[in-house]
């Protein structure tokens, strides 16, 4: 086997990320092509199954879509991010596609976050919302709290939950997003918040579209924008993003074990995410909130 | 994702164009996996973060370079193994100025392929009537399909013909196969296969797009796409005709979404029969009736002259305009048929189409010349008869058999023909795959896209020309090597009965006086001493009679009619799967039960090696003995390919054959050197061509070496000639392939340049990889200035003549003599390239123009409008004249099963490509497959009402050749089209579907597709079909 080459020409162009603040990532709607090479750049990276029919996996076999190509139909423990080819049929008759990606916002004050009885989910300074696995209980109240249906259990006894990590193992290596890094289309884009943010705008602005993601559940780190004359209903977005209430963290009585377990997990090597103190993280957040006068939403 | 790279100064503005990507230069070394952590370290990239931050990467970035397996854009990939040989990491390489990084679901799928549950590791055998497989050796399958290669050779073996010509072919013994292998193993099987006397040899190109070759070819010279992907960015323009490049070749369309980006003012055109993702994001679409391109792109030529469009510098000098064809070819408008046809025979005898000539008397001696008028006024001009051939093409008329509304056509005319307007400053350009060419008439919808390119003066132009987007990994390589019947590698002619009896006829008929194409000997005489060796002299004309020779359609469809016939007997697959993929399955599955034997070598268990267990199929009565060979997937193995811009790229192998699987490259050896060893001692002079032919490759070749034989050598010392410019025609050079010599020029394999600048700034990447013919990425870049030498348009400019130091020079290799003046006049006393003016930019032609008018198309010189085998309507062109390509060629049933809508097929169907899917084998891996599930139909809403189904319900899809159960999909996609003033329904067929797919009970729809060829070029005619749809009720 002879080896690939190294070319001494080379300069290094690391794309600027953020390692002090959050990043986030701009998905432009208007410039998709529905190929979805980001949904499968997710399982490429993540090791996902797919279903693949019967001779594949414990999972039932997909089927046809009859509202279109979408497939999976619905975020899972093997599928993280779902690029939904919508199709609508207007009012008069005339037929509209909609390529809208659907996965985890990673809400800047995220509620699965919030409701994790074992703390097991974190919000990283620079954007991702990550579930600890060895920390997981599998309660689930995750998964009802989030409005995106983006963090799913397995089902297995002893399942835990499962979502998009924003890569946060590439983005700490100076590398984007596996889905970012796929597109072909240049539809997706991936750096510090403030700019994507911006960029978003402008784009809304240049197309007469609307950005998403600003304003749900407090402000998020995926910007969406959407076409000219698309509603959130057509691109199947939640109109009014909500948390279903849960208990609230800190008030499980299965706290001190997990405080247990997570100095356990911690001891042990197994932690290589980012744990940071509970209070430290809250009292960031809410910090961060009051400077840049976003509406602090946190529910405690 | 330029806005979020740091700029600073050019080195950035070139990472810029990347993208958003860690640059992989720095740690390309080796192929063994290094761990994350350890790589970071090493090569010094870790960011400054705070400790508890930096998260080791869960598994290493790849560290090998290699080339996806599916399309043909080419897209470079990084993958690495760990210490098992299991591939864990596989994504694109940030680098490659044609992907960026990026890959397309497919392309992140192909990780996949190498544990697909339909792998195969080990030899199989299947008995006659088996119902089973069983297990074989190696050893044995190899000695025992060696044997079955001499008994059907020898038993089929005809030395000379009738007329006494030495024709040294055997009518029994087939090869089809592959565009998925690298151009090495492409040129072991040409080799092998010529030397066997194999005269029924084909590949994927036949059934896709050699009517591009077909097309091109006679119209300027050379039968590639003139342009690359990357260039696409360059385009005011860009039309999609015949082409969904979004899903088809997702990362070209990634430069389309790139100049839409630098260029608001950009405009995307896409006409196509349904609402493909290109469509989705193309600022005009218009839905066309399939199968009727030619109507449609006749009426934009019509539209360039009715309205000053055409660019007349252009035609006049560089163009056959001027050109004065004989006074007996004529047109007649009611029989659709252009002057000498036999309709007994259905072909045409050409003479009237040729040109005049004239003689004209340099020092002294006198010259035969096409004779001119440079008035263009002469109503027998090309100019002219081009012009009154396309006045029919009529808004009215076109509008009603394409089905585009006439205010659609004027709007996209107008667009798309402002670049034949030089004070415009644009370009236009068309993007095509199998949408023009699976046609009973796809040369001739080539044709017109070349004539329509010609007369906009587009050829030559940085984000102008013909832009063909082949379909397979290495199709344009394999069709380079020519694993195809009518040519040998180069595109040199093959030996013809007729044509070409002798060494000396082949000469006088393939190597004319004027143009590039006076060198064919030299490089003839190279092949054939790359070939045989030290057996090939001069006194005995190089054994040009060890090649085989033709004697009329030994094509892809007719190998499979032959086969049902009986008259082919054994045949090897390497790489296709035509029991899912060619048109007439049926057909097809019934040929290959009607073989003695069938060797099928692949990595997976395809639906052809499994033909036998097709549904509907009884084994016990299908008496084919087959042999299955496991072969790689494309990371097992090295080698080049080449992509459809003509970039020959090398691939290194990123882990060791799994299982008991071999490489192409050692099947084909072993088993050329079992053939080799059973003719070792034969006194026949029918077998000296195995005896003679150098294989000095041992069981396991070497890429490196192979591609070092076809770039050519000095026979005396071995040595690497620089390029074809040192090739000779008296057995002192031998070349596997003209075109490709270059490629190893000075010792240095080119195919590995992954050098990314871009000097010119316009997307040329010169030191990237090595595109033939010498390294050019704009073929015909001479018709890119005007006449003086100078760049037509400034800020596209790639070459000019520069008077001082009296060359050619610029960004781009020129593609014309370096040294030639603008002001050299034609010569018709100097032979060759020295003959040719100052101002004839086609090289390769033998008057160094670009053909508008082409009379050796065999179909006709000029395109006209001829319906599918199909057809809901009359040609409305000649409705009392011909309907279908008057000599299209006719398979199996054809012509007495085409569907009638007096018989209830009154569905206008149309096939082809998901983004998701890659023919058949995609359906082997997870990740496709759970995009794309099952295969369907889409239909309206207006015609699932009328057949009473709802979107996901099954229906039954038919035609006089098959039937199909699909989904329907009930969509917008597709609408009723209203065609002389009928409505009729529209249904699209995606080609995926395969009875071996993860997901069961599925099937192709080319059960459904009719066996009729190409007039010129034999391919099958896949697109356009008549169906009924109703309710499924099993």
């Amino acid at each position: 086997m002879s080896s690939s080459p190294t070319n001494s020409t080379s300069t290094t162009s690391l794309p600027i990320i953020s390692t002090t603040s959050a990043n986030a990532i701009f998905f432009d709607s208007t410039r998709c092509t529905g190929c979805r090479a980001c949904q499968v750049a997710c399982k490429n990276w993540n090791d996902l199954p797919g279903y693949g029919g019967s001779d594949f996996g414990t999972e039932a076999p997909t089927q046809f879509n009859p509202d279109g190509l979408t497939n999976p139909r619905d975020l899972s423990p093997n599928t993280w991010l779902i690029q939904g080819l919508h199709e609508v049929v207007q009012s008069d008759g005339t037929f509209k596609e909609v390529f809208m990606r659907h996965s985890c916002m990673h809400c800047a004050d995220a509620p699965c976050v919030n409701v994790c009885p074992a703390r097991a989910i974190s919000k990283l300074e620079t954007g991702p919302v990550i579930v600890n696995k060895a920390l997981c209980i599998g309660v689930g109240y995750c998964v009802n709290a989030c409005p995106w249906h983006a963090i799913n259990l397995e089902e297995a006894p002893g399942g835990t939950a499962h979502k998009c990590t924003l890569c946060y193992d590439r983005i700490s290596n100076g590398l984007a997003p596996a889905c970012v890094k796929s597109c072909p289309a240049d539809a997706l884009f991936f750096g510090p918040r403030d700019q994507m943010l911006s960029q978003a705008q402008s784009r809304a602005a240049a197309v007469g579209g609307t950005v998403y993601g600003e304003e749900e559940v407090g402000g998020t780190d995926v910007f969406y924008v959407l076409p000219a004359g698309v509603t959130l209903e057509d691109a199947q977005l939640p109109t009014t993003p909500q948390t279903t209430p849960v208990k609230q963290a800190g008030s499980s009585n299965l706290e001190g074990v997990i405080e247990v377990g997570l100095v356990g997990a911690v001891v042990a090597g197994a932690g290589i995410y980012l744990l940071k103190s509970y209070s430290e993280r809250r009292s960031k957040i809410a910090a961060e909130a009051q400077a840049s006068g976003q509406k602090e939403e946190v529910k405690q | 994702m330029p806005e979020t790279i740091d700029l600073e100064g050019q080195q950035e503005e070139k990472s810029r164009k990347r993208g958003l990507s860690l640059s992989r230069r720095g740690f390309l070394k080796g192929s063994a996996a290094v761990g994350a952590t350890a790589f970071l370290a090493q090569y010094g990239l870790t960011l400054k973060t705070s400790a508890q931050q930096q998260y080791a990467l869960h598994k290493p970035i790849g560290e090998t370079l290699t080339i996806c397996p599916f399309c043909a854009t080419g897209c470079s990939i990084i993958a690495s193994a760990d210490s098992s040989g299991n591939v864990i990491t596989l994504e694109g390489n940030p680098d490659s100025p044609i992907n960026s990084g990026a890959l397309c679901p497919k392309g992140q799928s192909s990780i996949q392929l190498l544990s697909s549950p339909k792998r195969l590791y080990q030899p199989l055998y299947r008995e006659p009537n088996s119902s089973t497989w069983s297990q074989i050796s190696w050893d044995d399958a190899f000695s025992q399909i060696a044997s079955r290669l001499q008994r059907t050779r020898d038993s089929t073996f005809q030395t000379t013909n009738s007329s006494g010509v030495t024709v040294n072919r055997t009518t029994g013994l087939a090869w089809l196969g592959s565009a998925h292998i690298s151009n090495e193993d492409a040129y072991l099987i040409h080799k092998l296969a010529r030397a066997l006397g194999i005269i029924y040899f084909d590949h994927a190109a036949r059934i896709c797009h050699s009517p591009t070759a077909g097309g091109l070819a006679p119209t300027y010279g050379r039968g590639a796409q003139t342009n690359n992907p990357v260039d696409l960015r360059n385009a005011d323009v860009v039309m999609f005709l015949g082409s969904n490049q979004a899903e088809a070749h997702p990362l070209s369309f990634k430069h389309v979404m790139d100049g839409k980006k630098n260029n608001p003012n950009m405009v995307l055109i896409t006409v196509d029969p349904h609402f493909s993702r290109t469509a989705k994001v193309s600022d005009i679409y218009a839905r066309i009736r399939v199968g009727t391109d030619i109507a449609f792109l006749g009426y934009l030529i019509n539209y360039a002259f009715q309205n000053n469009r055409v660019n007349m510098e252009y035609v006049t000098n560089y163009t056959n305009g001027p050109a004065l064809v004989n006074t007996g070819y004529s047109f007649d408008p009611a029989s659709g048929l252009f002057s000498g046809y036999n309709s007994s025979t259905r072909t045409y005898n050409a003479s009237t189409w040729a040109f005049q000539t004239e003689t004209v008397t340099v020092k002294g001696q006198t010259y035969s010349v096409t004779k001119k008028d440079m008035t263009m006024t002469d109503p027998n001009c090309v100019f002219q008869l081009t012009k009154a051939h396309y006045a029919r093409y009529t808004r009215d008329l076109v509008s009603s058999v394409t089905g585009i509304p006439g205010d659609v056509l004027d709007n996209i005319a107008n667009i798309y023909t402002q670049a034949g307007d030089p004070s415009s400053g644009k370009t236009s350009t068309i993007v095509w795959s199998l949408g023009l060419t699976l046609h009973n008439h796809g040369s001739q919808n080539v044709r017109a896209v070349g004539e329509l390119q010609l007369l906009l003066g587009m050829i030559g132009m940085v984000g102008g020309g013909a832009n063909v987007m082949r379909g397979h990994s290495n199709v344009q390589g394999a069709t380079d090597m020519y694993v195809l019947f009518d040519q040998l590698p180069g595109y040199l002619p093959a030996p013809d009965e007729t044509g070409s009896p002798n060494f000396q006829a082949w000469v006088k008929a393939n190597a004319p006086t004027y143009g590039y194409k006076n060198n064919y000997n030299k490089f003839l005489v190279s092949l054939l001493k790359a070939w045989f060796g030290d057996a090939a002299t001069s006194s005995n004309n190089f054994v040009y009679d060890f090649i085989p020779k033709k004697f009329g359609d030994h094509s892809f469809m007719k190998t499979f009619d032959l086969a049902a016939k009986g008259q082919i007997q054994g045949l090897v697959i390497l790489g296709q799967n035509p029991a899912a993929m060619l048109e007439n399955t049926n057909a097809i599955r019934g040929a290959l039960g009607s073989l003695k034997w069938l060797v099928v070598i692949d990595p997976f268990e395809s639906e052809t090696a499994d033909f036998w267990k097709a549904p509907g199929l009884d084994p016990s009565k299908i008496g084919t003995e087959v042999y299955f060979l496991p072969s790689t997937t494309f990371l097992e193995h090295d080698g080049t390919k080449t992509n459809t811009g003509r970039w020959i790229q090398w691939m290194y192998q990123v882990t060791t054959p799994r299982g008991s699987s071999k490489t192409d490259g050692e099947i084909i050896s072993r088993i050329a050197l079992g053939v080799k060893q059973l003719y070792s001692s034969s006194t026949d002079p029918k077998d000296l061509p195995i005896q003679s032919l150098v294989w000095n490759y041992g069981p396991v070749p070497s890429s490196d070496d192979i591609l070092k034989e076809v770039n050519g050598f000095h026979t005396a010392d071995s040595s690497l000639v620089t390029n074809f410019t040192q090739l000779a025609a008296d057995g002192s050079t031998a070349s596997g392939n003209w075109i490709y010599s270059g490629v190893y020029g000075g010792g240095v394999n080119h195919s590995k340049s992954i050098d990314f600048t871009d000097p010119s700034g316009l997307g040329l990447y010169p030191n990237w990889s090595y595109a033939w013919p010498l390294n050019r990425r704009i073929m015909y870049n001479r018709a890119s200035c005007d006449l003086q030498g100078n760049p037509r348009d400034p800020k596209r400019a790639v070459i000019w003549w520069d008077s001082t130091k009296k060359q050619w020079t610029g960004w781009d290799v020129p593609d014309f003599l370096a040294t030639k003046s603008p002001s050299t006049p034609f010569d018709p006393s100097l032979v060759g390239l020295a003959a040719l003016s100052g101002t004839d930019p086609f090289i390769m032609q033998p008057d160094g123009t670009g053909w508008i008018f082409a009379p050796v198309v065999t179909d006709g010189p000029l395109a006209e409008h001829y319906e599918p085998y199909d057809h809901p309507v009359a040609n409305l062109f000649h409705p009392n004249g011909a309907q279908i390509d008057p000599v299209a060629h006719y398979y199996f049933n054809a012509p007495n099963d085409a569907a009638q809508l007096s018989s209830g097929y009154n569905v206008i169907g149309a096939t082809g490509r998901l983004v998701e899917h890659w023919h058949a084998f995609s359906n082997y891996i997870s990740w496709p497959v759970e995009l794309v599930p099952e295969m369907f139909v889409e239909i309206s809403s207006t015609l699932a009402k009328t057949i009473g189904v709802a979107s996901g319900d099954y229906v039954k899809v038919s035609t006089p050749r098959g039937q199909l159960k699909l989904r329907a999909y009930v969509t917008g996609k597709v609408g009723p089209l209203v065609i002389n003033g009928e409505t009729f329904e529209v249904a699209w067929f995606p080609i995926h579907g395969a009875f071996n797919s993860l997901v069961p009970g599925q099937d192709n729809i080319n059960l459904l597709t009719p066996s009729i060829g190409d007039g010129y070029q034999f391919t099958p005619e896949a697109k356009p079909l008549l169906v009924k749809v109703e309710k499924w009720t099993g």
